[in-house]
């Protein structure tokens, strides 16, 4: 996957999901709650390690432990482009100990 | 002379952080917190990335007005010489408790710790040689997290609010 | 310090808050930097780069346009600054972020290695 296709997601994202940009102009806005605003839709997690899951989020607690449903897990290889680990099926708990960054929607368009 | 009493004492002046992964941080202290998270300003950061491994290698160096850092990730930190001498001056001379210090009196220690410069005291009773000895890892769920915590726990001594102020935050991690 | 040898005596609670010592509230003030661009180190190597929008206490962070730079797959503290990735609005956990700066106002100095 090339980083001109990455961008094209994410913005893509945004034009589906307009309660993002509005969002932003809000006076305080809270991480944790940017993230509750993700659930049920797409979600991808980014590892501290060099892994990313894609996937619905189901849900997540304090310590951002996350439970996401049919997760592809996958890693980054040289050339930016996703190598698959494995599909998950069903719903995982991600502990919240290895995890970087959240990104709501989705990785791939 | 504990670590982090020095640091508090020590804002204003130029330092050098080192990493835990090895990038170095220069500049000038601005504040520190019981965790020695650290924020420096008009600091220049030496970044590690590109040492010797690639051909097209190259070192560069952020100079940002401010940084923040994270204590846990503070592998050393090297201050000026004078520091210590200016801090123990510091402390002399607001402290009127001296002369409780190490006299061995707990009753004495007391005192000397509710005076307003009695930190040294204090402090300096965590620098005992028994207390490598007493350090407890298994004991400290929060030993992993916050290796500060093992090192104010052993010694209950007035540390005590200070220790649960830790655990207080790591619940709400 | 003799007393630490003998058996220790619990302290009177009342002394425990009469410490002094560092701060234990935060001792950055990030609403500056709010709608600003800042680099942000995490833990595992990671660099990112983006508009700060959001924070809370624990320093979990809100950032968008974030840009990724990517690191070389064969040694992953060797980051690769002309590899980037787009990751748009992201979401940084507070647990995980080692150092934070802005780059307004900064300067990057470049030393291209003898090759």
């Amino acid at each position: 996957m090339d980083s001109h296709r990455l961008f094209s997601v994410s913005r893509e994202y945004r034009k589906t999901c307009p309660t993002f940009v509005h969002l932003m102009s809000a006076l305080e806005i809270l991480p944790l709650e940017i993230i509750d605003k993700t659930i049920g839709q797409p979600v991808w997690i980014v590892l501290q390690s060099n892994r990313e899951f894609t996937g619905t989020l189901i849900g997540f607690d304090d310590f951002v432990n996350v439970i996401v449903e049919d997760a592809k897990e996958i890693t980054v290889g040289t050339d930016l482009q996703d190598v698959p680990i494995m599909q998950h099926k069903g719903r995982m708990l991600l502990s919240g100990n290895s995890i970087a960054m959240l990104v709501p929607g989705s990785k791939k368009a | 002379m504990l670590p982090l009493y020095l640091l508090t004492n020590a804002k204003g002046q130029q330092m050098s952080i080192e990493l835990k992964n090895g990038e170095v941080v220069e500049g000038e202290l601005t504040n520190v917190d019981n965790w020695m998270n650290v924020t420096l300003s008009n600091a220049s950061q030496f970044d590690n990335i590109g040492s010797t491994v690639s051909s097209n290698a190259c070192k560069e160096i952020v100079k940002a007005k401010e940084v923040y850092i994270r204590g846990t990730y503070v592998k050393y930190i090297r201050l000026q010489d004078e520091i210590i001498d200016q801090v123990k001056q510091q402390i002399n001379s607001n402290s009127s408790s001296n002369a409780n210090y190490g006299s061995g009196s707990y009753r004495g220690r007391r005192s000397g710790f509710n005076s307003p410069g009695s930190g040294s005291g204090n402090y300096n009773r965590r620098n005992n040689p028994n207390f490598g000895g007493k350090r407890n890892f298994n004991n400290n769920p929060n030993g992993q997290r916050r290796p500060f915590n093992n090192q104010s726990r052993p010694n209950t001594n007035g540390m005590g609010g200070y220790v649960q102020q830790h655990q207080q935050r790591d619940v709400e991690f | 310090m003799s007393e630490t040898a003998e058996p220790r005596q619990d302290p009177p609670p009342q002394q425990r808050k009469k410490f002094e010592g560092p701060k234990r509230e935060a001792i950055l003030d990030l609403a500056k930097y709010k709608d600003t661009r800042v680099r942000v180190k995490l833990m595992g190597g990671r660099l990112v780069a983006g508009v700060l929008k959001g924070y809370d206490q624990l320093m979990n962070l809100v950032l968008d346009e974030t840009v990724e730079y990517m690191r070389d797959p064969e040694d992953n503290s060797f980051i690769l600054k002309d590899k980037t990735r787009e990751l748009g609005l992201i979401v940084i956990r507070g647990t995980v972020l080692l150092s934070l700066s802005p780059l307004e106002g900064s300067e990057t100095i470049s030393i291209q290695d003898t090759d």
